[in-house]
């Protein structure tokens, strides 16, 4: 059959063959008995995932939003207090858990949730559940992402390692390119039939996320919940077109199908276990982290001798002694009209703030840098990107987590801030440390309301991610043009 | 007729491409493995010796002053006068517990890099209330180490399926086997050979590489029995596994995708499934509220009588209590110790669900090991590596008494109303790692047990299909 032949069928035709085909390909998996109680056992391991994601959801949105409200009553029922008493009493705030936590929790159990403000000292987000957990738990959990992303394209693997196979062993493929049948279309008719597969799967998921989701309006009003649930089951419809072009590309390719099935196994190991350790075990050297100790030992350091370690803590009070009793023309911070502690407490905290937003500013930096590092490789390994644009679209990733910490650091400012301006200007005298403000004042001073990010900023992190995925997508297509398949290579 | 075959195999073997390009892979793999697990110990390493010399420089710099004040005594200057005082002395002395398992754990990182790795050894410190955690792409610790530990119990298992999924198969396939049975060989034989060289050759590879690992690492070879027979015993459920398919008779697509299955069900979804299970039977409990309400302990504590927090010192600290100079002079300036004891202690109780969480989950991980042969051989290279979180806990404990010593000392010197001179200054603890526990022995037999129990189906397979083979 000749190439022009094949171009020269008009479309309607195609099409109905591309629909043939397409119902074939069912058909068969149906009738293939391990197929269907495979693609069966997914299905239901994915109900059970979601839902026992959903409850698992549930449990950590109450523990987090009760500990959210414990600390709340404790902060408003403190008691008439001095308000540096209460800035070093401080409060606690809690990394809110993203509704699409369900579906995938990312980074969530090996992050901090959460974190204590107070005067003074800038703490880091502490308290991960995976530091209480056993090396288990590395082996992985069982939640929606895990399935979709590990165990739906294996099944897509099974499905169309022997898809040609079957067909060359009966004769019906030479039937088929003889009675007309495209090569192309008939490649493109089993990547469409294994795709769909895979997409009656998601949509499961998709009806089953969007019915839990609206059992909790308050949790899912607004458009991004559902924006970032569309943005998910986008980005997993892509994979699997991608895992079903080249598993058929490659059973096309390859005439038996035991060595199909072992390189497409190969390839599956490798993009799924093996490179994304590799990448991170490569991007944690490329940066390794400082220790604990060290970063807060070298924020102690500044903070005490200067950020640049000729301007001691001493002077700086002195210095700023000068200017205030200068400003106010007295000799002697007692004879203030104001409490000079305040301010000088708040001075060091803008210095301190400085040498925050230094340390953390290169730690982020770090981070980010291992993070652009793992992004890169999306290029070579498809699974980088999903896996990452899932944590994004999940807002469960690194950025969200960077997100928050500035957040509650911006608030941990603005509350000490406050705190240390009533101390000066709220009408008590320098050094009157059992001045008392009523326990009234520190109800209305704001609670920390944490808005995470839209999708667009999520997307904006990831788009290295996006753009390996689009150029996947694309060389697969482009591979599927290539002019060496012809009927000759298929049979 | 079996050294024959044995010696064709190899002879087949080693033609095979396959077989290179797999070794040359599992080399590479566990070359890779060897140096990522000892960079990034060496990192580690180099970031508590670190916190271990602030403790030798705080001594250094603190011993001459305790020299001279005891040999001054009361004609010591007033500024070194305050380097007497109980809880100075405690505070300047900055002792820390450190978390720092042998260079094994270069091949086994396990949950090390999940935990905050030290302690300061303080009066007023708790075990439980530590804010500190340590500083680390949760991205990173998402995505799991690539150390030797990974190689052996993710890798390895697929070489035995990609060398063993057509043992029998490949020769239907290709018309040889009934030539073979033609010559006297039995499938059954051919199996077993086959299965057999295979399992020598992959557990003399892994012992190879073990080696390398611990010659590079210069790890203690007293736990390198512990890994060869760990290999050993999880090489031999595989193979069993692979043995047991290929007697079903069954085409090499077919064994190949029902073993793919198995490696997919006993390295991923039976330990997601079990973990699942852990998760939902004990949960972690929320730490940050534990935080809190330990917070207002402190401040209430402080809040009391005096005389009430003396009576509840008498109660729950008795010995101490009956060395305390009576009558009591100056209240205010031991109370201090004890509201620190009282505290300590409610603490400790509000703390206790954490722990008996804990040690829950820990005992039902343990029980379902049966069914979770890949967490059984893991842990018998985590726990012999000292990083598990056992390890973590027997560390937690160890300072705990560290820190449990500290006081009483302190205490008893502060209650007595006696200051610190060298004596007291050398008599202040610091920390000893606890030994070892590696949990080798059951794993070690919960692994040989279901191997057994495999090989035994094999063997009552082949019986009972002998014909299909």
């Amino acid at each position: 059959m000749s190439q022009q032949n094949q171009h020269s069928q008009p479309p309607p035709k195609s099409f109905t063959m591309l629909v043939k085909i397409i119902q074939n390909e069912w058909r068969i998996a149906w009738r293939e008995r391990q197929l269907s109680v495979l693609w069966i056992i997914i299905g239901g391991l994915l109900l059970f995932a979601t839902f026992s994601g959903w409850q698992n959801f549930q449990r950590i949105h109450h523990e987090r939003a009760e500990a959210a409200q414990l600390m709340r009553q404790k902060w408003e029922n403190q008691g008439d207090q001095n308000p540096h008493s209460s800035a070093h009493y401080g409060t606690y705030v809690y990394k809110p858990v993203s509704i699409l936590h369900f579906l995938d929790p990312g980074i969530d159990k090996f992050a901090g949730v959460s974190l204590r403000l107070e005067g003074h000292v800038q703490h880091g987000l502490a308290f991960a559940a995976a530091s209480e957990q056993s090396s288990l738990s590395r082996f992985g959990d069982l939640h929606t992402g895990l399935i979709l992303q590990i165990l739906v394209p294996l099944l897509l693997i099974f499905v169309a390692f022997n898809s040609f196979q079957r067909e060359r062993s009966s004769g019906a493929l030479r039937l088929m390119l003889a009675q007309g049948t495209a090569p192309r279309s008939l490649l493109w008719g089993k990547i469409l039939a294994v795709w769909s597969m895979a997409l009656a799967l998601l949509l499961l998921v998709l009806v089953l996320s969007g019915v839990l989701a609206l059992s909790q309006p308050q949790l899912s009003q607004g458009t991004d919940v559902w924006l970032r649930l569309l943005g998910l089951t986008t980005l997993y419809a892509l994979y699997y077109f991608l895992i079903s072009a080249m598993a058929v590309q490659l059973a096309a390719a390859i005439r038996q199908p035991a060595l199909s099935l072992l390189s497409l196994l190969s390839i599956w190991v490798l993009s799924t276990v093996i490179l994304p350790k590799v990448v991170a075990a490569s991007a944690e050297q490329q940066k390794p982290l400082l220790g604990v100790m060290q970063f807060n030992e070298q924020m102690h350091e500044e903070r005490e001798k200067g950020l640049n370690g000729h301007d001691p803590e001493d002077a700086r009070s002195k210095r700023f002694e000068r200017k205030i009793l200068a400003k106010y023309g007295v000799d002697d911070p007692s004879k203030l009209p104001i409490n000079y502690d305040g301010l000088l407490m708040q001075e060091d905290e803008y210095y301190g703030n400085a040498v925050w937003d230094k340390h953390f500013g290169l730690l982020n930096r770090d981070l980010r840098q291992q993070a652009q590092y793992t992004a890169w490789s999306s290029f070579v390994n498809p699974f980088q990107a999903l896996r990452n644009l899932s944590l994004s679209l999940a807002n469960a990733d690194l950025y969200q987590h960077l997100h928050f910490q500035k957040a509650a650091e911006m608030y941990r400012r603005t509350l000490i801030r406050t705190l240390n301006e009533k101390m000066a200007y709220g009408g008590s005298k320098t050094g009157d440390w059992d001045w008392t403000v009523p326990e009234a004042w520190f109800s209305e001073l704001e609670d920390f309301n944490y808005q995470a990010p839209a999708m667009a900023w999520s997307l904006q992190q990831r788009t290295l991610e996006l753009v390996a995925i689009a150029a996947w997508a694309l060389l697969l297509i482009l591979l599927l043009w290539m002019p060496w398949w012809k009927a000759e290579r298929l049979l | 007729m079996i050294t024959t075959i044995l010696q064709y195999e190899l002879k087949q073997l080693l033609r095979k491409r396959v077989g290179w390009a797999l070794l040359l892979f599992v080399l590479l793999g566990g070359g890779y493995a060897i140096a990522y697990g000892w960079l990034n110990y060496r990192h580690y390493r180099t970031q508590i010796e670190e916190v271990q010399q602030k403790q030798t420089e705080t001594y250094a710099e603190l011993a001459p002053k305790y020299d001279t004040l005891t040999q001054l005594g009361d004609q010591a200057p007033e500024r070194l006068k305050s380097f007497g005082d109980p809880i100075m002395a405690d505070f300047r002395y900055r002792r820390y517990s450190t978390w720092l398992p042998g260079s094994l754990s270069a091949l086994a990182v396990g949950q090390r890099d999940q935990q905050t790795p030290y302690q300061r050894i303080q009066l007023y410190r708790n075990v439980n209330l530590s804010e500190l955690e340590e500083i680390n792409n949760p991205e990173q610790l998402l995505a799991g180490n690539f150390d030797l530990s990974f190689v052996l119990v993710y890798l390895l298992p697929l070489l035995v399926i990609v060398l063993g999924f057509n043992a029998l198969s490949q020769d239907r396939e290709e018309g040889i086997l009934s030539l073979l049975k033609v010559q006297g060989l039995t499938p059954k034989q051919l199996l077993f050979t086959r299965v057999a060289l295979q399992f020598g050759l992959l557990w003399g590879l892994s012992i190879l590489i073990c080696s390398i690992g611990f010659a590079v690492v210069g790890a203690d070879w007293a736990h390198w029995p512990a890994w060869v027979l760990g290999c050993g015993a999880w090489l031999l459920l595989w193979a069993g596994l692979v043995a047991w398919v290929n007697t079903w008779g069954r085409g090499s697509a077919f064994n190949a995708t029902v073993l793919a299955g198995f490696w997919i069900v006993l390295l991923i979804l039976l330990p997601a499934l079990i973990n699942f299970w852990v998760d939902r039977t004990y949960p972690v409990l929320p730490r940050s509220e534990f935080m809190a309400t330990a917070r207002d302990i402190s401040s209430q504590e402080w809040d009391r009588p005096v005389a009430a927090i003396l009576a509840d010192f008498q109660k729950t600290q008795p010995d101490l209590y009956a060395k305390i100079p009576q009558p009591i002079r100056d209240t205010q300036a031991i109370k201090v110790f004890m509201y620190n004891e009282n505290s300590i202690a409610k603490v400790e109780q509000l703390g206790a669900p954490l722990m008996r969480t804990g040690a829950q989950r820990m005992g039902l991980e343990n029980r379902l090991k049966y069914l979770n042969p890949a967490y059984a051989f893991n842990a018998i290279l985590t726990t012999s590596a000292g990083t598990e979180l056992s390890n973590f806990i027997d560390w937690q404990n160890a300072t705990k008494e560290t820190l449990k010593q500290n006081r009483e000392l302190v205490y008893q010197i502060g209650l007595a109303g006696k200051t610190f001179k060298k004596a007291e200054f050398e008599r202040l603890p610091t920390f000893k790692a606890p030994p070892l526990k590696a949990q080798v022995g059951g794993n070690l037999l919960c692994l040989g047990i279901l191997a057994g129990l495999l090989w035994l189906l094999v063997l009552w397979s082949t019986r009972r299909d002998s014909m299909a083979i």
